[in-house]
């Protein structure tokens, strides 16, 4: 009994913790809508196509939506009060046995300037007339930063990564401070690339790297569009053209905004329950994964010292499938899917298993668009372990969102990769997990309508229902093709949003939209 | 709109009478019908699980039935799901809480949140905060503080100023002033005030109205069978009547103060080993209740 007076002496502070941020963002939970900083954009996991001999897999974990790179003079830090965490699941009951936290720690070293980061090449000295007390030659003003050490690199964040396995809490070092990229802030404050570069760390655990930072937002979508009740620049059918395209007919809404990155290279023996790389049509090859922030629940203000955060961790937001909590799940329940466990999903099955999302595009193409009848069982790939991405046999564990990664499918090398993954006959791409260049809305558009991943259902017409998109086809900015993969964040000085009426933006007609 | 229309056929919401719904609710709760009230409160929330409304119901309902556990729950989602945002309901049914396991510091700093959220004008609420207020400090023992919060309440029809009131005068040995207090009001008290206005006056004609007016209201679930058991137990001097009433009404709940009746019933009918672990396991709740922990200790039984 005991036990309830804590944690609920714990929760009366979290009233005091309160930390609104407002600002305007694609976030799909009212309670992210009020604290960005813990929402998450994106998750990632495949196995890493960079070669090597050791089979690896990539999980990135995108948080922070919709970051404007010029928004100065702070930008947008990692947040030093949420733990961010990466899980798997590798017994397939949807509960975590591995799991990745990060926490970052944030220094403010130049107080008296009035913003966070400051350089030009040669730095800028007081020239021969600066009024005293200020001497000529003075440094005012840093070299351009290129490094993690240099004096404009006002705020400077670095961080923990901790692996949990069976309990047991491991910290993963490097051979000094894992440091996390700032902002692109432009090209005379600093060398973006360097730093990016540098930051990406082998550690003291063997084939493990991590990285962290500001960088693209890589997901690309017809977002304005979407959320106007589908009013999409291209619906719902692309042509035979536009769907093999390497290019865009519709503004991708989210070009040049960044995210906060967390990414992090394992091998896949550390994450299989076997400890060993199985083949694809093994039972214990199948992964779930899931990222997750939270907060502390308690917060003691302590003005004008620092506030300081106590007690249990209330999570704030989770991810497995993309578009899942945006376009499934009722508004009615986004918070509650949002602070709960995979585990218990089932309070969510009519979501996963009749989608709504189904029921609209059927609506607004006044029947054109075929849907299969509920339960949507051809679904259950998405949301249990089952084939045709985990093997047959593999128990199917709760219905549960979780990103599923058969890790015994060899990566596909890029050139021949598909954007439409697995639909794409691409046995590498979402749904079995996902990688950056995997566009998942069109393929989520048609797994809703499809019922593609078991026998198409009678009606299925596959120039209508497998030809669903919304003409965004790729990100406005090129991936790396090594780790961590995701691509610079957009220069703060320079960066633009490329515009639905801009020339070839125009719902697919005239040339491409730019990228 | 149109998801939204989709999605309210979907889960068979009819967002039209949900309010509806919530208040009948708090009439059964009113009543003091848990099982139905917790019922009705999970279906909504089943329905609707992120509005907090349900949350509180459903904590209400547990709290009254004796389901700490799931209180609990119900109180944690309520405040996770509005960091930073709870209201006025919210921080009263955690108090309310934390009285029930025990934790009365605790319940008073929830109040102090909970009166932050009231807007200035909002007396009626401000005079229950103040009065539950009293009631806590009444718990503790601070009898000065308990008396200047429950003046500060004013005067109100709130039917817990009565009972604190009962409940103060009598700690402070002012019997008459007690009486004075409720002289014209007895025909409207409810029978579980009577009882406490029985047991401050030590009164038989007292005890033979609360009696009288118990008995009629028995098999409703507004009911004072807990006040019955233990007079009957009692000053009554009916000990199988009193374990006859006590165990009925600890089938239909099992709440710190019905599970304590049921314990003063059984060891008033010498199953001493049953009354002490029932005892036990109410003060395993871990309530501090002065009443509570007076029947305890005439059994001999010591909180942990």
């Amino acid at each position: 009994m005991q036990m309830w007076k804590n944690t609920l002496a714990v929760s009366l502070a979290i009233f005091m913790a309160a930390p609104p941020n407002f600002a305007a963002n694609h976030r799909e939970a009212p309670i992210t809508a009020i604290d960005h900083k813990a929402d998450i954009t994106d998750v990632f996991a495949f196995r890493s196509y960079d070669g090597g001999a050791t089979p690896r897999v990539t999980l990135i974990l995108c948080v922070d939506p919709l970051q404007e790179p010029g928004n100065g003079p702070n930008y947008f830090p990692f947040d030093s009060d949420i733990l961010y965490e990466i899980k798997i699941d590798n017994n397939n009951d949807a509960v975590e046995d591995v799991v990745f936290q990060f926490r970052f720690n944030t220094e403010q070293r130049l107080p008296n300037l009035f913003q966070v980061y400051a350089g030009v090449p040669g730095g800028a000295n007081a020239p021969p007339n600066s009024p005293p007390p200020v001497a000529p030659g003075t440094p005012i003003v840093p070299p351009q930063i290129t490094s993690f050490s240099d004096a404009g690199l006002g705020q400077r964040q670095t961080y923990s990564v901790t692996m949990v396995k069976a309990g047991v809490s491991t910290a993963v070092n490097g051979s000094g401070p894992f440091y996390a990229v700032p902002e692109n802030v432009g090209p005379r404050t600093m060398n973006y690339n360097a730093l990016f570069n540098a930051a990406t760390y082998t550690t003291n655990t063997p084939n493990v790297k991590v990285f962290a930072g500001t960088v693209d937002d890589p997901f690309w979508i017809d977002l304005g569009g979407a959320f106007d009740t589908f009013n999409t620049h291209i619906f719902p059918v692309l042509s035979p053209a536009h769907d093999a395209a390497s290019t865009n007919f519709a503004a991708d809404f989210v070009s040049g905004y960044s995210v906060n990155a967390i990414a992090i290279e394992v091998p896949v023996t550390m994450l299989t329950r076997t400890g060993a790389v199985e083949p694809a049509n093994s039972t214990a090859a199948t992964i779930g994964v899931w990222g997750t922030t939270s907060r502390a629940r308690l917060t003691t203000r302590r003005a004008p010292l620092p506030a300081v955060n106590s007690g249990s961790w209330s999570q704030i937001q989770r991810m497995g499938n993309p578009l899942i909590n945006e376009v499934l799940i009722g508004t009615g329940f986004k918070d509650r899917f949002s602070m709960d466990q995979p585990k218990n999903d089932i309070q969510f099955a009519n979501f996963f298993l009749d989608p709504t999302l189904a029921r609209v595009i059927n609506a607004l193409t006044a029947g054109a668009v075929a849907i299969p009848s509920p339960p949507r069982n051809d679904l259950l790939p998405v949301v249990t372990y089952a084939p045709p991405i985990a093997a047959a046999g593999t128990p199917a564990g709760p219905i549960a969102d979780l990103l599923r990664l058969n890790t015994g499918v060899a990566p596909t090398p890029p050139a021949t990769a598909s954007r439409l993954g697995l639909l794409g006959g691409d046995p590498a791409g979402f749904p079995n997990g996902r990688r950056l260049f995997d566009d998942v809305t069109d393929l989520a558009l048609r797994l809703v309508v499809g019922g593609v991943l078991a026998a198409p259902f009678p009606g299925y017409n596959p120039a209508i229902n497998g030809m669903l998109g919304d003409g965004v086809n790729v990100n406005d900015t090129a991936y790396r093709t090594t780790f961590p993969y995701v691509g610079n964040a957009p220069s703060g000085r320079d960066r633009r949003h490329i515009d639905p009426g801009e020339p070839g933006c125009t719902a697919g007609a005239g040339l491409p939209c730019p990228i | 709109m149109l998801i939204l229309l989709a999605l309210l056929l979907q889960v068979g919401v009819d967002a039209s009478t949900f309010d509806a719904r919530k208040t009948a609710i708090r009439r059964l709760l009113a009543d003091r019908d848990f099982s139905a009230a917790i019922e009705r409160a999970k279906t909504l929330n089943r329905e609707w699980p992120d509005d907090i409304a349900a949350y509180q119901l459903l904590a209400e309902g547990h709290l009254g039935m004796g389901d700490y556990p799931d209180a609990e729950r119900a109180i944690q989602w309520m405040l996770d799901l509005r960091i930073g945002k709870a209201d006025f309901q919210g921080w009263l049914i955690l108090s309310r809480f934390r009285e029930a396991v025990g934790d009365t510091e605790g319940a008073l700093d929830a109040v102090n949140m909970a009166s932050v959220q009231l807007a200035a004008e909002d007396q009626s609420r401000r005079s229950h905060l103040l009065l539950y207020a009293a009631h806590l400090q009444l718990l503790a023992g601070r009898l000065e503080l308990a008396e200047r919060a429950l003046q500060a309440a004013g005067s109100t029809n709130d039917p817990l100023r009565i009972e604190t009131l009962l409940r103060l005068r009598g700690a402070q040995g002012k019997r008459a002033e007690a009486l004075r207090i409720v002289r014209g009001q007895e025909g409207a008290l409810h029978p579980r005030q009577l009882f406490l206005l029985a047991e401050v006056s030590r009164d038989p004609g007292r005890y033979t109205a609360f009696e009288k007016a118990a008995r009629e209201i028995m098999k409703t679930t507004d009911n004072a069978n807990v006040e019955l058991a233990l007079y009957y137990a009692g000053t009554g001097n009916r000990p199988s009547e009193a374990l006859r009433i006590a165990r009925a009404e600890s089938a239909r709940r099992h709440d710190v103060s019905t599970m304590c009746a049921l314990a003063v019933a059984l060891f008033a009918n010498r199953q001493t080993m049953e009354a002490k672990s029932t005892m036990r396991n109410v003060l395993a709740v871990g309530t501090r209740h002065p009443e509570i922990l007076r029947h305890a200790n005439r059994m001999g039984v010591k909180p942990r």
